[in-house]
């Protein structure tokens, strides 16, 4: 790396960081709190009342942050409550803002505004979607070369073990993870979703089964329940898929999943109702 | 750039509590879970922060940016957030927490993973090369506000930004040979 590219970040275009650290960089681009997690601490830190104007400290201003500014920004408060209800709507994912973009972006209205109810919905703009990971290629275009067998323990394997430390294979120096371990959260479904590609349904559902069992607050829930509906309608229990589904969508009404749920439903469920 | 026009906002006021939640709440998340403190613990971190923030509004003098000041109150409640983490779970090295060998069937699982070895990565630095790294890659700051932000000389931010990267990239290498990642 040269030394003037050394002081760029890693992200910027023209730094030499490799794909994988890019990637690696990316990961974190959904960092911080949900549309309705923000609302929720709002309510918790008892901040829903609009702002008076009279409560505005005169704020004793420097490097150009004036008096307007800071008006504008109460302005921003009164909105806050209706933004957030706004961006509700939004998909979890969607609603979670950028690296670098504002975390609330308001198109402000004059200062007259302040001395009237909260502003109006109607002067938000919601945040903007998280950009897609343009270095992240389609996972279906890897080769399977780096499986070894001995790193996918089959679910007959694994259903004995449910209270038991999961083991980390693969390696020479095996290490005992403990059953909270995130890698083996992910590697779990990693296996199931493999077992369903392959057309092993009682496997996939298998391994899920023991995921919810050693993960059951896991932050890959929905994507365990949507593999799972998928396994289920393949494996000819559509009916019980659709329980799932139905289940999912009052778990997880703003799910990113719920698309391909409902595809999953539409396009194999009703094809084998009763069956 | 986020919080753009407040970037190197200084006030002698402090603006008050739902001025800042708003400008601040994503910033505070995000810190928050780059420096340690996991999804299922953010909420109540956020919390803490702006409570302690509330609390302590009259310690704000008005010397440094509000961003530093709300920072600083993220760094320790991040801190004191890996202490109690600590205390309840064995602390694995990294070796041991990089996702196990299997290829990527999802994209979102696959993103689920890189932030995991994220996380993982992270946690093997000290806390303020971690912060460094933190503000100056993911939160894309200019080195030198995260050098305020850190509260060290500008050099000195430089050389914990290139340890923390040597760190990064050898644990992204060592994950990428073992076939844990791409």
């Amino acid at each position: 790396m040269s030394d003037e590219s050394a002081n760029k970040p890693l992200l910027d275009p023209s730094s030499d960081a490799s794909a994988s650290m890019r990637a690696l960089l990316t990961s974190a681009e959904g960092d911080g709190l949900s549309s309705a997690q923000v609302e929720a601490l709002a309510a918790r830190l008892s901040l829903g009342a609009p702002v008076a104007p009279a409560t505005i400290a005169p704020a004793a201003t420097k490097a150009g942050f004036t008096m307007a500014k800071l008006a504008a920004a109460v302005v921003m408060c009164t909105a806050a409550a209706a933004l957030i209800r706004r961006s509700y709507v939004a998909s979890h994912e969607q609603a979670r803002a950028p690296i670098n973009a504002p975390p609330i972006t308001v198109a402000l209205r004059p200062a007259p505004a302040m001395n009237s109810a909260p502003t109006p919905p109607s002067t938000i703009v919601a945040p903007a979607p998280t950009p897609t990971i343009a270095s992240n290629p389609s996972p279906r275009s890897r080769t399977l070369t780096t499986v070894r067998p001995s790193a996918a323990p089959r679910a007959e394997d694994l259903r004995g073990q449910a209270a038991a430390p999961v083991t980390g294979v693969g390696s020479a120096a095996s290490t005992t993870i403990e059953a909270l371990d995130p890698a083996d959260d992910v590697g779990l479904l990693h296996r199931a979703a493999a077992a369903l590609r392959s057309g092993d349904t009682s496997d996939a559902l298998g391994l899920l089964a023991r995921h919810r069992s050693a993960f059951a607050e896991s932050a890959l829930g929905e994507e365990r329940d949507r593999i799972e509906i998928e396994a289920l309608v393949r494996g000819g229990r559509a009916g019980e898929a659709r329980q799932r589904a139905a289940a999912f969508r009052a778990r997880y009404p703003r799910s990113a999943q719920q698309r391909r749920i409902d595809e999953i439903i539409a396009e194999r469920g009703d094809a084998s109702i009763g069956s | 750039m986020h919080a753009a026009a407040n970037a190197t906002m200084t006030v002698h006021e402090l603006p008050e509590l739902r001025v800042l939640y708003v400008e601040y709440v994503q910033f505070v998340a995000r810190v928050l879970r780059r420096l340690g403190v996991r999804d299922a613990d953010l909420e109540d971190c956020c919390q803490e922060v702006f409570t302690a923030i509330h609390r302590r509004s009259s310690s704000f003098d008005g010397r440094g940016t509000v961003r530093s000041w709300v920072f600083s109150f993220a760094r320790r409640v991040a801190a004191d957030h890996r202490k109690r983490a600590h205390v309840r779970r064995e602390t694995l090295d990294s070796e041991s927490v990089e996702p196990s060998v299997e290829p990527t069937v999802d994209a979102a699982i696959d993103q689920r993973r890189a932030r995991a070895l994220l996380d993982t990565l992270l946690d093997g630095l000290d806390d303020d090369r971690r912060a460094v790294f933190v503000l100056f890659e993911l939160e894309q700051l200019p080195m030198t506000e995260v050098a305020e932000l850190v509260r060290c000389p500008l050099q000195t931010a430089y050389s914990r930004l290139h340890s923390a990267r040597k760190h990064i990239e050898d644990g992204v290498e060592r994950a990428r040979k073992r076939g844990t990642f791409r």
